[in-house]
């Protein structure tokens, strides 16, 4: 039944498991990377950006830190690592690191608003779980990364980031907002703005928001250099995009879109997963088994089901294209450890 | 439930825009004037709204951007003379500045939000709100934004906005969750933090998609059909396994002491939410 699964696991370097909300990417990302590494050999490390640490209840670890933690998993040659994106500490490294100057980094490092600031802008959580990809796929530890992508409103977001990114330092918008540290020209043109900006903020802290970005601008060309790596990679052969649904029709309904987006990024999806589906069996119980449940509890629970799994068959039909679908049974029951996780998608 | 101000909030998936949606539209079938805003901008609560559509033509649907929402800031607060063909393209910028600096986007949202608020044109506003740390930062902006500027108009508007939010007779958040193990958990520190961060009053936990449950009885019968190897025999095992966590994780939220609505699971979500909510009221 695997047999999709098991092909993409062999075949890719990087998979990016795309989904609405909800729906379990976590635990699928989990699963996929778990298979991968008892079943195919495979050196695999799971990226998940996720505050809640949900990757972590899936497999049953306390606590997953900045370094990769390596999973214990059966016998086999093949490894399984879970590595939790800590997003300040994922900038203090990159500042550490790409700093010009050891009298930048400190400034940047001791502004006011630069805790908050690298949190939030241009979609920094995209942007830091595409950044690792920079350094773990140059990491010999690893032959496959998975990456659970960052719930965001718009799903897709992750895959912009670079784009963004590199969009961002080459803005007017930069240029107007360290405008003060600029030409005269520049002040001249930025003056509207900044009159707005401060008008709204007030002095002091439009200040600080300057110096912020001035300061953040002299990292311009290593931002814009993993930018495009990350972008190169998105787009590599190896690369392969799974959507995550679950039968339900809005999730179904959601994952369709997805797929659209993709193509129209060109990164058609190599598999579609439907997480928590129902045996479609259960459609076909008659009338005649249905009398034999004499308990009217459990007759309105199955007959509730059997309308389910009928609503699943049609929208398993949703317009997600020509993209091979494999089936998570909705499991009987809890996923304690990471052996369960790998046997998601059959023994 | 529904307060003058009432904050719909609950990770993606749960069925939140569905239980704001539902809450609006029973309180337009009364003939109140509601105001329904769709702080995530998405289209989930227009979608859900749409699903009764008479009731949804009384009520007023607001979707935030950030462009609208400093476009109303600047017209009610600020008193700047910019005229309107300016307006947008400032705005434009604008967004990146207040998605950069923190709280300035939540505290334009919020801003506007409370400003309709305190103008009493509606008997009810009901946002559908961001995700949990979003919403947190949503509430929190004019305190969070009051500790950085100390000078401004942003400044001078945030503690009439912290009061109004801290007011329980005017505002209240409702929690949304399905009844399965992490959305309870991602619910259960929502509500932690809303206590810990905020001065926003919890008015209850609505649980959706709670599917059909089983006494000892059904159980028991259940635990016997389970062990054919036949779709029935499935079928009583996924009902049973679905049944029993149900009712793990609603014991998990009695522990809050809130109160609980539960919305069972139905092919049209936003009428049974409607109905659900109706029983309480």
């Amino acid at each position: 039944m695997a047999g999709e699964v098991d092909e993409l696991l062999t075949r890719s370097s990087v998979i990016l498991v795309v989904g609405p909300g909800g729906v379990g990417k976590t635990t699928l990302s989990a699963a996929l990377g778990a298979r991968a590494a008892r079943e195919h050999d495979r050196n695999v490390l799971v990226v998940t950006v996720d505050p809640a640490r949900r990757l972590a209840d899936a497999l049953g670890l306390a606590e997953i830190r900045e370094e990769p933690v390596v999973v214990p998993l059966g016998d086999g040659p093949g490894q399984f690592s879970a590595l939790m994106v800590d997003m300040s500490q994922s900038w203090d490294r990159l500042v550490d690191r790409h700093a010009p100057d050891p009298k930048t980094r400190a400034a940047l490092l001791s502004n006011r608003l630069y805790r908050t600031l690298t949190q939030r802008f241009v979609q920094s959580h995209d942007f830091i779980a595409l950044d690792h990809l920079v350094e773990l796929t140059a990491d010999d530890r690893y032959d496959l990364v998975i990456i659970d992508t960052p719930p965001s409103v718009h799903a897709l977001d992750v895959l912009d980031a670079p784009d963004k990114m590199i969009e961002f330092f080459g803005s007017r918008l930069l240029k107007w907002l360290i405008a003060p540290y600029g030409s005269r020209v520049v002040q001249l043109a930025a003056k509207p703005f900044l009159a707005v900006a401060e008008r709204l903020l007030g002095g002091p802290f439009l200040s600080e928001i300057t110096e912020f970005f001035w300061l953040f601008s002299r990292l311009q060309d290593t931002f814009v250099e993993r930018a495009r790596i990350v972008r190169s990679r998105l787009s590599d052969p190896s690369t392969h995009y799974v959507i995550v649904h679950t039968p339900e029709p809005i999730p179904a309904e959601r994952a369709a879109r997805l797929s659209t987006e993709l193509r129209r990024r060109h990164h058609p999806p190599s598999l579609r997963i439907i997480n928590r589906a129902m045996d479609p069996r259960i459609a076909q119980i008659t009338e005649q088994e249905l009398k034999t449940i004499t308990n009217a509890d459990l007759r309105t629970g199955i007959e509730t089901l059997i309308a389910d799994v009928g609503r699943q068959e049609a929208s398993g039909d949703a317009a997600v294209g020509d993209v091979p679908v494999q089936l998570v049974p909705l499991a009987g029951s809890a996923l304690d450890d990471v052996n369960d996780l790998a046997d998601l998608f059959g023994p | 439930m529904l307060r003058p101000l009432t904050v719909v909030a609950g990770k993606g998936g749960v069925g939140r825009s569905t239980v704001a949606a539902a809450l609006a539209l029973n309180a337009a079938a009364d003939g109140a004037r509601v105001l329904a805003v769709d702080a995530i901008n998405d289209g989930g609560l227009r979608a859900a709204l749409a699903s009764h559509p008479d009731e949804a033509a009384k009520i007023e649907l607001l979707e935030l951007t950030t462009e609208a929402a400093l476009d109303e800031y600047i017209k009610l607060f600020l008193h700047v003379p910019i005229p309107p063909s300016r307006i947008k393209p400032i705005a434009r910028i604008f967004d990146y500045v207040a998605t950069a600096a923190p709280g300035v986007r939540e505290m334009l949202a919020i801003g506007k939000i409370a400003w309709e608020v305190r103008e009493g044109h509606w008997d009810g506003v009901v946002v559908d709100a961001p995700a949990t740390g979003h919403v947190i930062e949503l509430l929190a902006a004019p305190e969070t934004l009051g500790e950085l500027i100390s000078v401004g108009p942003l400044a001078e508007q945030s503690q009439w906005i912290a009061d109004l939010l801290a007011d329980p007779t005017i505002t209240g958040l409702i929690g949304v969750t399905t009844a399965e193990s992490l959305p309870v958990s991602e619910c259960l520190e929502l509500i932690d933090r809303v206590v810990k961060e905020t001065n926003v009053d919890l008015s209850g936990i609505v649980i959706t998609r709670v599917p059909d449950l089983l006494g000892t009885a059904g159980f028991r019968q259940a635990k016997k059909v389970a062990t054919q190897k036949s779709a029935l025999g499935v079928a009583a095992a996924v009902v049973a396994m679905r049944a029993r966590t149900a009712i793990e994780q609603i014991e998990r939220l009695t522990s809050l002491d809130l109160p609980l609505t539960w919305v069972e699971e139905s092919p049209n979500p936003v009428a049974a939410a409607r109905s659900a909510l109706r029983e309480i009221e």
